[in-house]
């Protein structure tokens, strides 16, 4: 783990997207992914969140995203709705503290890469979203070549 | 013949030719006096101033029973009775003296004295005149015994009659009757005699006599034994049905009271019946001290007057008979039965039979209901056939069935006591009920009868009675058999059902009220309410009485409410008795035995509450897997921490995150609660809507729902605040879900008509029109499976109106829905209860 940290800090391992209302968990998610090495991107719903993928001229690349589902506005259904159609080749990992076995097995069919409940260490979300960005970066060697 | 002693026209005789015509005119007047006189149809008799007899015509010989040649030169006293000789004497005197007659000029009543010593009434018209002064008289004498004896018939038929017209009863008119006869009749001494049909004699009714009798000879006369038929004078007449004369009754042969008649020295006597048609009632006999030769006139007249007392009394004793019906009618009681009997033994009574009985028919058997003097083996069930009373019912006619000579009929063979019991004559009159005839009234005789007019109104009378009391019996019947199976519904009601007047004392009980709230006793009539059931119901009684408008209809009804006894709870509810005319109230109060029922809703209530935490424990598994997630993450970021100052920061966030777990896991907690544990309170509603709003946001399906709220300041209600919040947790739920986590939920409360109102508006789908009224059933849901009980509005409807509330819903598909509670306030707590009775 220390190793991962430590690359982080030399290089960034990657961009992840974090969508989540309640700032204080959000503010937690960042920090260890920061620490884990990563550039984090934070959305307080699913309307910022894809806001913040569309400004500028150019969309912004992010290599995962980790999205909570109950959210005011666009929650995170209709977000990751939105994000699998526009941006199919980035891994959604969703983090959830309403775990609800339907909702689980229809966002995996969705192509969600892994389904989160609340609470989860530092550790394992770390894992879960070194595997996402990874599988990203697979992702897209394989659209290079 | 002319007789005169002196020849009185020829005192003046002449002899010149003048006198010859003169003569011969004299001769013709002569010729004409004498064939005047001769042929006068009234006796004509001239007298001196002596008194001495001068002429005597042949009337006058008829009239006196003397030949001329008899009493010319007589003295007239010997025309007249003794009793009148001294005044006659002197009324000559008079004339003599003065020249005048008091009696001249206008004819007068005298009586004259025939030559066989009877008297008979004469009317004297006397003349005087003078010639060569001498004084002579002229008496025309007419024999008016006829005319006499016409006024003495009218006299004595309106003496009878305003006799009879002014008495109330026989007994009163008897002895003015005898005295009134006597008076005018000249007879001496009279009495009465009326039959005694029971024993079959004569027994003395009255006697009167004239004052000159020393009554002591006459008592053996009035205290004879009663006669028999045919002894004695009144015996004879009552046997022979017609008057009797008897002249000298010492001389008779068949008078029993001749020593007494011989004391008080009687001999004439007479007697008429008393009689009304055929039927002889009594007998009238008077008696005189003198011989008497029979008198047909007197004879014809009292036997008149004998009818016309028989008609007398024949009246007042159908008079009689309607006062003691009407008596008997008076007099009856709530049996109907003791009052036939009654009337039966009153037609008895009055008609005088042997015995009466009264039947009705039942299939082809007859039941002795009345009975009077039925002989003790008169069995009280017998069978119709060939019975008299049987064939009076079968022919069902409205007139008496009048049988005599019962021996020679058949009914002889077929009904065994009309020869056992030597019956004659047999009086039937059936009676009708409800327009069927289905009894007979009878009475039978011994002797021949042949009921008069007024026997058969009489049973018609009493058999229209009879009729009366079995239509009430049978009414009352139907009365009963309807108030059995009324009380037998009333019985197997699950409810105990008490009816208290304004007295609050229980005019009814059914028989679970009495095993509930007796107290052992098995009637409960007449208790006091306050005795038998709680204070509180008691005065709710009350005021409900009071509260109830007089023109409330049956079956207002007063909301429920509960009371708990001996362990058992009990749900009752008030509700007017509307009695039209009557004046004092009546409530009635059912009370359902609720125990079970409540301890089954209580659970109901919590299961669905326990349902429904299903849904939203997953929204309490959010609220506490984010703080989780939020002590999780700062704990392992503190791990690696080295600054103190961040470490602090950590801890502090640490800590707010589990007291957030902790509000959670309490407001679920407290939601979660059995609520038949808690006591009612008073609540805030919109302080209850704000917590429930709470529990819900934290619902995964909250969304972004917007909250709007317009609460009005209001008065607490009085409730259990677990149950007003399962109303609200599901109203709002519902509301949330609705909007699918979109729309704006508003809540409102405020004061309408006395009622505390709080609603819950969602913007959301709506209900509906077809499913609308479904919507308070218990298990009706519109959620997919698994997502809703089915049950939330159902318990809400509960809760409410178990909190004496009401629950509205209105929706309008695709724009939202009100659901409105109302809760009233006017809250009758045992203190206002006591207010009210205060100012009752």
């Amino acid at each position: 783990m220390t190793l991962h940290m430590h690359e982080a800090t030399i290089d960034r391992l990657g961009r992840v997207l974090v969508v989540d209302d309640e700032e204080s968990i959000r503010k937690i998610a960042v920090r260890c992914l920061t620490k884990a090495g990563y550039e984090v991107v934070e959305a307080e719903n699913g309307e910022r969140a894809i806001a913040a993928l569309n400004s500028g001229d150019n969309p912004l690349m992010v290599d995962a995203i980790l999205c909570d589902i109950h959210m005011p506005k666009i929650n995170g259904h209709e977000a990751i709705a939105y994000f699998r159609t526009q941006y199919p080749g980035v891994p959604i990992v969703v983090l959830t503290g309403y775990p609800e076995v339907d909702r689980a097995v229809s966002l995996m069919r969705a192509g969600v890469m892994d389904y989160l409940v609340k609470p989860i260490s530092k550790d394992d979300l770390v894992t879960v979203m070194a595997k996402a960005v990874d599988g990203h970066e697979i992702l897209k060697d394989q659209t290079f070549v | 013949m002319l007789k005169c002693t002196h020849d009185i026209t020829a005192s003046e005789n002449g002899s010149s030719p003048a006198a010859n015509t003169h003569r011969d005119t004299e001769s013709v007047l002569q010729s004409f006096a004498n064939v005047l006189v001769e042929t006068a149809s009234d006796a004509i008799v001239l007298a001196d101033s002596q008194g001495t007899i001068m002429l005597w015509n042949k009337t006058a010989q008829h009239l006196f029973g003397y030949a001329a040649e008899e009493v010319v030169g007589q003295p007239l006293t010997c025309l007249m009775p003794a009793r009148y000789r001294e005044m006659h004497q002197k009324g000559l005197e008079r004339v003599r003296t003065s020249g005048h007659s008091r009696l001249a000029g206008k004819p007068v009543e005298l009586h004259g004295l025939r030559k066989d010593g009877t008297e008979f009434p004469l009317e004297l018209s006397l003349g005087t005149w003078q010639s060569g002064g001498n004084i002579f008289f002229s008496g025309i004498i007419r024999d008016i015994t006829e005319r006499k004896r016409v006024e003495e018939f009218h006299r004595t038929q309106v003496a009878v009659s305003m006799i009879l017209a002014s008495c109330d009863s026989f007994g009163q008119a008897a002895s003015q009757l005898i005295q009134a006869v006597c008076d005018i009749t000249g007879w001496e001494l009279g009495l009465i005699w009326l039959v005694d049909r029971d024993a079959a004699v004569l027994r003395c009714e009255a006697l009167w006599h004239q004052p000159t009798f020393p009554g002591s000879e006459l008592t053996a006369l009035k205290e004879h034994p009663p006669f028999p038929s045919g002894i004695g004078l009144p015996g004879r007449i009552w046997a022979s049905g017609e008057p009797a004369w008897v002249p000298d009754v010492l001389k008779d042969l068949n008078f029993p009271r001749a020593q007494a008649a011989a004391n008080a020295r009687l001999h004439g006597a007479f007697g008429v019946p008393i009689r009304s048609g055929r039927r002889i009632m009594g007998v009238m006999e008077f008696f005189s001290r003198e011989i008497r030769q029979p008198d047909t006139t007197l004879l014809q007249m009292m036997a008149d007057i004998g009818i016309k007392v028989g008609q007398f009394i024949e009246r007042k004793k159908d008079t009689e008979r309607l006062r003691k019906i009407n008596e008997c009618l008076l007099s009856f009681g709530k049996d109907a039965h003791e009052n036939i009997n009654r009337l039966t033994a009153l037609c008895g009574e009055l008609l005088g039979g042997a015995w009466a009985v009264y039947s009705y028919a039942e299939g082809d058997l007859l039941h002795a209901i009345g009975r009077w003097r039925t002989p003790s083996d008169f069995p009280p069930v017998y069978k119709s056939n060939g019975h008299l009373c049987a064939d009076v019912i079968r022919q069902g006619r409205d007139d008496l069935m009048v049988v005599r000579h019962l021996p020679a009929t058949s009914y002889a063979q077929t009904d065994p006591y009309v020869l056992a019991c030597r019956l004659q004559t047999y009086l039937g009159q059936a009676v009708r009920c409800n327009g069927r005839y289905i009894g007979s009234l009878c009475v039978v005789y011994q002797q021949d009868i042949l009921p008069r007019e007024g026997d058969r109104r009489l049973m018609g009378i009493i058999a229209s009675a009879i009729g009366v009391e079995e239509e009430r019996k049978q009414a009352e019947r139907a009365l009963q058999q309807s108030y059995d199976e009324t009380e037998k519904i009333l019985a197997s009601v699950p409810g105990a059902i008490l009816v208290a007047g304004d007295d609050l004392r229980v005019v009814y009980a059914n028989a679970l009220a009495c095993q509930h709230f007796g107290e052992g006793r098995p009637e409960m009539i007449g208790a006091s309410m306050a005795d038998v059931l709680p204070e509180e119901v008691t005065q709710r009684s009350w005021v409900f009485m009071r509260r109830t408008p007089q023109t409330a209809e049956n079956g207002y009804w007063q909301q429920d409410r509960q009371f708990e006894r001996h362990g058992k709870v009990y749900e009752y509810r008030f509700f007017s008795l509307a009695i039209r005319g009557s004046e004092r109230p009546q409530t009635g109060i059912v009370l359902w035995d609720i125990t079970e029922n409540k301890r089954l809703g209580e659970q109901l209530i919590q299961a669905e509450k326990l349902a429904s935490l299903g849904t939203l424990v997953s929204g309490m598994a959010h609220e506490v897997n984010n703080p989780a997630q939020g002590i999780m993450g700062l704990a392992q970021l503190m791990q690696d921490e080295t600054d103190l100052t961040v470490v602090r920061d950590y801890a502090r966030e640490i800590v707010g995150y589990t007291k957030h777990i902790g509000t959670v896991v309490r407001d679920f907690a407290t939601y979660a609660r059995r609520s038949d544990r808690d006591g009612e309170s008073e609540l805030a509603l919109s302080e209850r809507m704000t917590d429930a709003v709470k529990l819900i946001r934290r619902s995964p399906y909250f969304g972004t729902v917007e909250v709007e709220t317009d609460f009005q300041p209001l008065p607490p209600v009085q409730a259990r605040r677990t149950e007003i919040d399962q109303v609200f947790v599901n109203l709002i739920g519902n509301a949330v879900q609705a909007m699918n986590g979109k729309g704006r939920l508003t809540l409102a409360t405020a004061l309408r008509d006395d009622m505390i109102t709080a609603s819950v508006s969602d913007t959301g789908s709506g209900i509906p029109k077809e499913q609308i009224g479904k919507i308070f059933d218990p298990f009706f849901t519109t959620k997919d499976p698994g997502k809703g009980t089915g049950l939330g509005l159902y318990i809400v409807h509960k809760i409410v109106t178990k909190h004496r509330g009401q629950i509205q819903v209105e929706s309008e598909p695709g724009k939202g829905t009100t659901f409105t509670v109302a809760f009233p306030t006017g809250h009758i707590s045992p203190k206002e209860v006591r207010h009210d009775t205060a100012h009752a």
